[in-house]
């Protein structure tokens, strides 16, 4: 199991250095997370989930009241991780003009007004 | 841009700070349970007789007489971009669109908040002076401030203009049916922190990541935030049934804003964003392409009736007004994308 600390860290750098990380991770390895950057949790979160990996909460990590976080990833199971590739997305970038923006209901969602709260001022 | 020499001279403006620009501002529903807790009525309908806006929108605004209104507003905020010129110009430029974001365009003054941390305090007339040419670029001036050290940079300003307070616009009034107007494009969040990142360990991933140079996406970004909204603002507030910008919460969560302060739904169908920030977002995992990234110095949000659009989008033309029809208002409740569509934009 693979660690990185990214405690005292700022955006954007965290998702950058846990993109090298994951850059190297075997299929079955899992790649731990730490941190202690509310925002950088949310951002990792996406970053990771856009490039195809799975993110858990590593639960012994979270301390209530503390702003520190843990966050387990491994490979995604499905053909979801074939996007890892940096030179993949810069291509299919190129084309972004008029690209449909998928899945983006988030205002049922209970945590929506979560995704606006002192989070979303994320950096 | 930055001083490519900085790193001989310490660290770079922006590295003073762990939050930058917008992204520092203090997120919605932690605001609603200060002013709760401190037993502020938030809704639209609340004021006195003199007030036509107060806490909850952009800014305040007070009938002085039966033809003025006078608006206020402070914003603040740390660095974005490491020149310190340029970050005096988007400080400016985000404080008084608050009061442009009312409607309010007229007699613009500034006092100047702007708090350095010791070393820093060489820059202070550099970034004064960029928010004086913001101001003067908008008929305004600088009339006072105040300067204090902190460890954090941070610049900004209270401002206040005037209006007819029949041209004084909220984000409470939009209704069913509205068409919804952007005047910028979205991605200063991922443009700057690019920036952030051209001279260290990843500027090299960065770089093959950005469909185009990250320096010129990072300029088109600067243009944007330093592009005042008064002009949008005259055009708009004829015609408009509410108005906002976006800033820290994004165009999402600005959304979300206008609709619940008007107790109507809000659907987004296109985002227009500064072309090539959409693969740096999706890098940094700051949710550019589902409208949560926090934008600085953002463009006026507008609702218009359908049957004033034409007009709005010839005044918008008229002045030379970059503009996006985003979406629409309905009858439901709360902010959404539907099959939003992403539409790159390059000056």
């Amino acid at each position: 199991m693979k660690r990185v600390d990214v405690t005292g860290e700022v955006c954007p750098r965290p998702a950058l250095i846990v993109r090298r990380e994951l850059s190297d991770l075997d299929a079955d390895e899992t790649l731990v997370v730490e941190g202690d950057y509310p925002p950088a949790e949310r951002n990792l979160r996406r970053s990771c989930e856009t490039h195809g990996f799975e993110v858990r909460d590593a639960d012994d990590r979270v301390e209530p009241g503390d702003d520190t976080f843990g966050l387990l990833i491994t490979t995604a199971s499905d053909e979801t991780a074939s996007d890892q590739n940096s030179s993949d997305e810069t291509a299919s970038d190129q084309n972004s003009s008029d690209e449909t923006a998928s899945d983006q209901n988030s205002s049922e969602e209970g945590a929506s007004d979560e995704a606006v709260t002192p989070d979303a001022a994320e950096d | 841009m930055g001083d490519p020499e900085r790193s001989a001279e310490g660290p770079a403006l922006t590295d003073h700070a762990q939050l930058h620009g917008c992204s520092c501002k203090v997120g919605q529903g932690d605001l609603t349970a200060l002013l709760a807790d401190a037993g502020f009525d938030t809704s639209p309908a609340a004021g006195d007789e003199t007030g036509l806006l107060g806490i909850g929108d952009d800014a305040a605004a007070r009938r002085l007489r039966d033809d003025l209104a006078l608006v206020s507003t402070v914003d603040f905020f740390t660095p974005v971009v490491d020149d310190p010129y340029e970050f005096g110009r988007i400080a400016a430029c985000n404080a008084a669109s608050d009061a442009f974001a009312t409607g309010a365009t007229e007699n613009t003054s500034c006092l100047v908040v702007l708090a350095l941390p010791r070393e820093l305090t060489d820059i202070a007339a550099q970034i004064v002076a960029g928010m004086a040419d913001a101001l003067a670029a908008v008929d305004g001036e600088v009339v006072g401030g105040h300067t204090v050290l902190n460890p954090w940079p941070l610049a900004g300003g209270a401002v206040t203009a005037t209006a007819h307070p029949d041209q004084v616009r909220s984000s409470a009034g939009a209704t069913p049916g509205d068409v919804l107007y952007l005047t910028k494009p979205l991605g200063t969040q991922p443009a700057a922190g690019a920036l952030r990142t051209t001279d260290g360990e990843f500027a090299e991933t960065v770089a093959e990541t950005a469909p185009r140079p990250v320096e010129r996406i990072g300029a088109e970004a600067v243009d944007w935030m330093t592009t005042p909204n008064r002009d949008a603002a005259r055009a708009l507030r004829e015609h408009a049934s509410a108005m906002t910008d976006v800033t820290g919460f994004g165009l999402l969560g600005q959304s979300r804003t206008l609709a619940d302060r008007s107790g109507v739904g809000v659907e987004l169908t296109r985002l227009p964003v500064i072309d090539g920030t959409p693969a740096l977002s999706r890098l940094f995992g700051y949710g550019l392409e589902t409208g949560e990234s926090a934008e600085t110095s953002g463009g006026l949000l507008a609702a218009v009736p359908p049957e004033r659009a034409a007009d709005a989008e010839a005044a918008l033309a008229d002045a030379d007004v970059f503009y996006r029809e985003v979406g629409r208002v309905t009858d439901d409740e709360g902010a959404r994308l539907v099959d939003a569509t992403v539409e790159s934009v390059s000056r």
